[in-house]
């Protein structure tokens, strides 16, 4: 029997159905042990790695624990309590949230251009552009953000003494000093950091709209922007919602470039809830780490992140269904 | 030709069982407190006369060649000690303590083993009865080679009452918050010495940056995070008017009022939000590191900023030519009032266990590990002040760390501790420094500082919900049993300018 091919299904006979089905069951297994064999690895590791890392830290949540031996010390929903009532978190919670949203809001539409640019097949050099705006994606945000940090220092760094020396500026730009300004320089060099993914995935877009629309629109008088607007916008409309909720979700985590520039810093100006997060599991102010009030915030984040998740899937259902009656 | 093959299989197969049935049937008596070979077993004579006890000694090894010093000094001591067989067993700083309490709880616990974690983990060992009072061990000869106050009764070696451990370091190497000054940009600017009081400092680190222009700045902090900004303040602070202890920290006691007092540091607060609100801090600094602080200082572009004894070797890394200087922190212009406080000089480093079945063995052990030779041997490796003053004789020392040697003995003085009076206070310290409110004081200071506010009403405000939470935790622990209250916290008849020392 091949794969895929339909098998018939033999009703068990009356009172013998259990046991009819468990040896079909272990027919089956046996029939792909190999395969079983095969995925074994995966799951392994996935159950330790991920699922069991996953239920622990809701178990740790309800404890006062600070990891060291088992936790005893039952607070219920003390932990929830104190992360809500905490204004630092709902600033790294902010914070969070505007990077993902910045990547969707600024970051989308520019690679959507980009990606139309270099989609002209009568562009030269056009693979050397991709290949360089790619390089940041690949290269370890840990490394980009230590470079960054020294770049950027308004004494010696680099930037700085650019502009100083051109006459620019007067006095250095503290860009990752300032309250105001360190959200923003971090949000530049992230959004230039993972530039190169949306816009593959809008590449790959593109490369789906048949060439046959254009020339019609050619023929019927359309000029480029008309082609772009009714053309290219919607036909990559549905690959649009897909792109949205993988940057959306891939820039929910900026922990890495954080980290190494800023730290949350200055006075949990760029704070997000990983740091937010890493700052009480490992490095306490208090002395001794929180994991079970660090295990509170992440599942209080982690559901925050499934509500809006929920809302970004219905709304794109909700879409794709009025276009369908649209088209009807 | 099968057959031979054959035969040798079964003869390899029968040495590794034998091999394999020997390691695991052998002797019953070799775990950590395995002792002599049984009465009337069949061993020679030879191994009947040597009746060796073992000993596990379960170490932290926080460098790379911790494991090895550890291993090269039991060498030594059972050279010395053929009786004793001591396994090194090393940890990394992170996992040590999750270790130490599942050996404890499933009852294999080491002999000996490290005291990781400063007095909450002294507290923590003492509690789990995991520790062996040393007490009875120590003889008068032990006690007398450490210096005066190293097992007093306001010593961190003691838990209750009770000495829980034998120490090896100068714990003031960590306390102390010293000025680093680059020598020749003091010079360049007309100071021939660093600055002794604030107004010298601020008068000394505004010329520096105006005259600098942009090139050289008189003063810098590190600001990253809270705590590392906390070195400036405590550093500048330490002169300021006794009975407050914490700067550092975010659990500020005013040890002659028991109340929480972050109020006390305004004055020092307040001159960083003036030299940062002038301009006269290098730009920057709210980002700063103390790796970025090291670079900035070795570059030469920075003339002084306070940090930690450490710092002196790592900045040498960089430069180790440079004109640096190390001073104690200014203090107020009227004068010193206070000290950079230190609850002990000894802390407790090296533990028996209490389920040890070799404790004399053990104890053998201990007693080699705080003995001048030790000592001396720690130093050499590890270059971190001991204890023993003459463990350290003869050896060359830098130049950084004599100064920082007269810094420690300048600005250092023995105070109480939080928990002197009482030491229940460990049993809810952790839920005050939890419940104490967000943001914590470190970072009302730093968010002060780098928006130019009046620390004193934010300070103030702070004091009294902290002190609210003070009384509600106080109020909490004695509803669970423990007997606590804030007259526990006061100590009216300390004098901040003197030792405290109660033997």
């Amino acid at each position: 029997m091949g794969y895929g091919t339909p098998q018939q299904t033999i009703p068990a006979p009356a009172g013998k159905a259990p046991f009819s089905r468990r040896a079909e069951l272990f027919k089956q297994i046996k029939k792909h042990r190999y395969h079983y064999l095969f995925v074994l690895p995966m799951l392994v590791f996935f159950s330790a790695f991920t699922l069991w890392p996953m239920l622990a830290s809701w178990y740790y949540s309800f404890f006062n624990w600070d990891g060291i031996g088992w936790p005893t010390d039952f607070i219920g929903l003390g932990n929830f309590r104190e992360v809500a009532a905490d204004p630092g978190f709902w600033n790294a919670f902010m914070n969070t949230f505007l990077f993902a949203l910045t990547h969707v809001l600024i970051q989308m539409p520019l690679a959507l251009v980009v990606a139309v640019i270099l989609n002209n097949q009568f562009l030269a050099g056009r693979n050397i552009y991709r290949l360089l705006l790619f390089v940041p994606v690949i290269s370890t945000t840990a490394v980009i953000g230590v470079i960054f940090s020294i770049l950027l220092n308004p004494l010696g760094g680099a930037v700085n003494e650019m502009l100083l020396n051109t006459g620019i500026i007067s006095e250095p730009i503290n860009f990752l000093g300032s309250t105001a300004l360190a959200l923003p320089t971090l949000l530049a060099v992230s959004v230039w950091k993972s530039f190169g993914t949306p816009m593959i995935y809008w590449l790959a877009g593109l490369q789906t709209i048949p060439a046959e629309l254009y020339e019609a629109a050619k023929i019927d008088g359309a000029g480029r922007i008309q082609s772009f607007f009714r053309i290219t916008i919607p036909m990559l409309a549905p690959i649009g919602l897909v792109i949205t909720l993988l940057t959306f979700i891939n820039n929910l985590d900026p922990f890495d470039l954080v980290r190494t520039m800023t730290e949350g810093g200055p006075v949990k100006a760029t704070d997000v809830v990983q740091t937010y997060i890493f700052r009480y599991a490992f490095e306490p102010e208090s002395g001794s780490s929180r994991y079970g009030f660090a295990s509170a915030a992440g599942i209080l984040f982690s559901l925050a992140v499934l509500v809006v998740v929920i809302i970004q899937v219905l709304t794109g259902k909700y879409a794709r269904r009025s276009g369908t009656k649209g088209a009807e | 030709m099968t057959t031979k093959r054959s035969w040798m299989r079964t003869l390899t197969t029968m040495f590794a069982l034998t091999g394999v049935l020997a390691g695991c049937g052998g002797n019953n008596n070799a775990g950590s407190s395995g002792t002599a070979a049984p009465a009337g077993s069949s061993a020679t004579p030879a191994a009947t006369a040597a009746v060796v006890q073992k000993v596990n000694f379960s170490m932290v090894s926080a460098r790379p060649g911790d494991e090895a010093f550890y291993k090269e000094q039991m060498d030594i001591f059972m050279k010395a000690n053929p009786d004793v067989k001591v396994t090194v067993i090393a940890n990394p700083t992170e996992q040590y303590n999750n270790a130490l309490q599942l050996s404890f709880a499933a009852n294999e616990g080491p002999d000996i083993f490290f005291i990781e974690g400063g007095q909450p983990q002294a507290r923590t060992v003492y509690d789990n009865k995991w520790v062996e009072p040393l007490d009875s061990y120590m003889d008068d000869a032990f006690l007398a080679r450490f210096p005066e106050g190293s097992f007093s009764r306001t010593s961190q070696t003691r838990v209750n009452g009770e000495i829980i451990g034998v120490p090896v370091r100068d714990p003031r190497f960590d306390k102390v918050r010293p000025l680093y000054y680059n020598k020749a940009i003091l010079e360049q600017f007309g100071y021939s010495e660093p600055p002794k009081t604030h107004s010298g400092f601020v008068e000394a680190a505004t010329k520096i940056t105006k005259e600098g222009k942009g090139q050289v700045y008189g003063f810098a902090m590190m600001g990253k995070a809270p705590a590392v900004f906390g070195l400036s303040v405590s550093g500048l602070g330490s002169g300021l008017e006794g009975g407050v202890i914490g700067y550092e920290g975010n659990t500020i006691i005013n040890l002659k009022s028991g109340q929480f007092s972050a109020k006390s540091a305004t004055p020092v607060v307040e001159i960083l939000r003036q030299l940062n609100a002038q301009k006269i801090v290098a730009p920057g600094w709210e980002n700063w590191d103390t790796a970025q602080m090291h670079q900035q200082f070795a570059a030469g572009r920075v003339a002084m900023f306070i940090g930690a004894a450490w710092q002196a070797e790592e900045i040498r890394k960089l430069n180790e030519g440079m004109d640096m200087g190390i001073a104690a922190a200014p203090v107020p212009d009227a004068g010193r009032s206070g000290y950079r406080d230190t609850p002990t000089i000894a802390e407790p480093r090296y533990a028996m266990s209490s389920q040890s079945k070799v404790k004399e063995a053990a104890w053998k052990v201990l007693d080699f590990l705080g003995s001048q030779e030790f000592e001396r041997a720690n130093y050499e490796y590890a270059k971190e002040l001991v204890l023993m003053p003459a463990a350290m004789e003869g050896i060359e020392m830098s130049a950084d760390m004599q100064q920082m040697v007269k810094v420690m003995d300048e600005t250092i003085r023995m105070a109480p501790a939080v928990n002197t009076n009482n030491q229940n206070y460990d049993q809810f310290s952790k839920s005050i420094s939890d419940a104490m409110p967000k943001p914590k004081i470190q970072e009302v200071f730093l968010k002060a500082v780098m928006s130019n506010e009046d620390p004193v009403p934010l300070a103030e405000e702070y004091d009294a919900k902290a002190n609210k939470v003070i009384d509600e935790q106080i109020k909490m622990a004695n509803d669970g049993g423990i007997t606590f209250s804030r007259e526990d916290l006061k100590y009216p008849d300390w004098d901040p300018m003197q030792d405290y020392i109660i033997e």
